[in-house]
């Protein structure tokens, strides 16, 4: 019986954590889109300087690299972290297309958190 | 390469774990499900070892998922016989009064090969002296064999014998194992006394075997 209590305590702890991880990383997503949308605005008023907005979006992009690596492969984390990294250049060469980056990674970013909520299609 | 070492490490001491929680009986003979299992768990835990791009939590919690369902349908097993029937089988007898169920062979996909290779495990090297034979949920084949084939017992030949238990081991490489000394009933005190008499100290004594009756096997260690 003792080995029955083990398990169900087990399964408890996966459940539990399982959708502990997703609060955490729509918690975090949330924080990073919010960013991302400081920026987009920032870059709508042309002459508007958005060098905090970029730092702050790089500090919530740090942070939700660490949560969502805990869940998710890294090589798609990585592939947004290019991106990222590429902001602070493209502002500078052509604000249409730090746009639209902006724009991809915030896709990527709601897909990776779409990915792990249990739809039927997904699971199947 | 040191994250493969550390996620090597872990899953090595959840998949343990898990082993231990599934029971003794999974480290013997495995039943279709505990067989499903094992094959698992030794393919989802060596796929985040081996990808680092893999969160070890993905294969952590599979592992403990199946672990614990299949502790689930074991308990489920234990109170329920058509639950029991539909996830292990039952046992099959394939010789009956001696006599070969050729239709059942089939229906198992028994060869003549595989049945004579079962028997010659069980030390049955002669088909005739084959009274019963069951293949077992697991796949192994039990054999009951004739009484007039059988080895004569001294109940057969009406001598009497005391039904006593084996020896066990009472010091382990020097160390004294006081579990089993108990169990067969003596002390430290006892021991010592032997040990005098055999002019042996404890820490020079590789093995040392003995029974309820006090007969004892002394092996010392090679110097």
């Amino acid at each position: 019986m003792k080995r029955l209590y083990v398990c169900i305590a087990l399964i408890g702890a996966v459940i539990c954590a399982s959708t502990a991880a997703l609060v955490l990383l729509k918690n975090a997503g949330a924080e990073l889109l919010s960013c991302i949308d400081e920026c987009l605005e920032g870059i709508e008023m042309k002459d508007k300087d958005i060098s905090g907005e970029l730092e702050a979006l790089d500090e919530s992009w740090g942070d939700y690299y660490v949560k969502a690596s805990f869940i998710t492969r890294s090589s798609s984390l990585d592939d947004v972290s290019g991106s990222v990294a590429r902001l602070r250049s493209l502002l500078k060469v052509s604000p249409d297309e730090f746009a639209a980056e902006l724009n991809s990674v915030r896709y990527r970013v709601e897909l990776l958190y779409e990915s792990q909520i249990p739809h039927w299609r997904s699971v199947f | 390469m040191l994250i493969v070492f550390f996620r090597a490490v872990i899953l090595y001491i959840v998949v343990v774990f898990c082993m231990r929680l599934m029971g003794k009986k999974q480290l013997g003979q495995l039943q279709p499900s505990e067989f499903v299992v094992t094959i698992l768990l030794s393919n989802i835990a060596t796929l985040p070892i081996e990808d680092i791009n893999i969160p070890v939590m993905m294969g952590l919690v599979p592992i403990v998922t199946i672990v614990s369902f299949d502790v689930f349908i074991s308990y489920i097993s234990l109170y329920s016989k058509g639950f029991r029937r539909m996830v292990c089988g039952s046992p099959k007898i394939i010789i009956n009064e001696g006599k070969i169920d050729q239709s059942l062979m089939k229906k198992l996909r028994f060869t003549v090969d595989d049945l004579l290779e079962s028997l010659r495990e069980q030390q049955v090297f002669d088909i005739a002296q084959v009274q019963l034979a069951v293949v077992e949920t697991t796949g192994q084949l039990s054999v009951y064999v004739k009484h007039s084939k059988g080895t004569l017992t001294p109940e057969d030949a009406d001598i009497k014998v005391s039904d006593d238990d084996p020896p066990q081991l009472i010091i382990d490489d020097g160390e004294v194992l006081n579990d089993t000394l108990a169990l067969i009933g003596f002390g430290e005190g006892w021991l010592k006394h032997i040990l005098d008499d055999e002019r042996t100290a404890l820490d020079e004594v590789f093995m040392m075997t003995c029974d309820k009756s006090g007969k004892y096997n002394i092996i010392k260690k090679e110097k």
